[in-house]
């Protein structure tokens, strides 16, 4: 298919089934139905998904919890947009960010990237750093393993609570999922 | 004017027929989900179509 790229494979281990939910939940503070969404920036269907989790947040839905993953697996430019959104939430902007760059059609040259930081009102200084940091690395490297260990092999994925959802769901089947996973309280 | 109401009758009675059909076809219907091996209390779902097909891990 167009735009892969055979060296953006998972390239770690999978997480153990016991490490699984502290990595899709990370810090999980509420009782609200976790929801760990694993997108791609050039997925046209990504985009759409991340548009209707944004709307339906701004809506004052208030019983989810959200994670975002980054999955990039359509070749550079998705790797260096995931990097750009991960860097920019170590500066707790990544909805923000995310958001931007989902809506926009883009090359994601570091320029293209520290320019919408900067447009943001992020530290630019700061993010260049983050950009080719451990810990930026790190976060796409844990999501890789999730994916892995989930065997979610293509975007758009999700998990609600302990149910795996592959590919693009409406917002009427998204609630219903919701609505069943509530009532199964997996505990994860 | 007998024919002019025979037309609402038909145009109501194929509304009606197409709205039925409509509705029928968007029924909410129900999740067929798998069990995961090798994770217990782990489920999928696949909604199969282009969607996750276009944006693929290279195999």
């Amino acid at each position: 298919m167009i735009g892969l790229d055979d060296s953006e494979a998972v390239s770690s281990a999978p997480l153990t089934a016991a490490a699984l939910c502290d990595a899709l939940y990370p810090g999980r503070t509420t009782r609200r139905t976790p929801v760990a969404v694993f997108s791609d920036f050039f997925c046209p269907f990504c985009r759409r998904l991340i548009q209707m989790l944004h709307d339906r947040q701004d809506s004052g839905a208030d019983d989810i919890e959200v994670f975002w993953h980054e999955l990039p697996l359509l070749g550079r430019s998705s790797e260096m947009a995931a990097l750009g959104a991960i860097a920019a939430g170590l500066q707790g902007r990544y909805a923000t960010y995310q958001k931007m760059l989902a809506a926009t059609q883009f090359r994601p040259t570091e320029r293209f990237l520290v320019e919408t930081a900067d447009m943001l009102g992020l530290d630019t200084e700061r993010f260049t750093r983050d950009l080719s940091r451990g810990e930026v690395e790190t976060a796409l490297d844990t999501s890789r393993r999730a994916a892995g260990a989930l065997g979610v092999y293509g975007t758009p994925a999700m998990t609600i609570g302990k149910t795996i959802v592959m590919g693009e769901v409406s917002e009427a089947e998204f609630d219903r999922l919701i609505a069943l996973e509530t009532d199964r309280e997996t505990g994860c | 004017m007998s024919g002019r109401r025979d037309i609402l009758i038909g145009a109501a009675a194929i509304l009606t027929v197409g709205g039925g059909w409509q509705l029928w076809i968007r029924r909410p219907k129900p999740f067929a989900f798998e069990d995961m091996v090798g994770l217990p209390g782990w489920r999928r779902i696949e909604f199969t179509g282009v969607t996750i097909a276009a944006c693929r891990m290279p195999r």
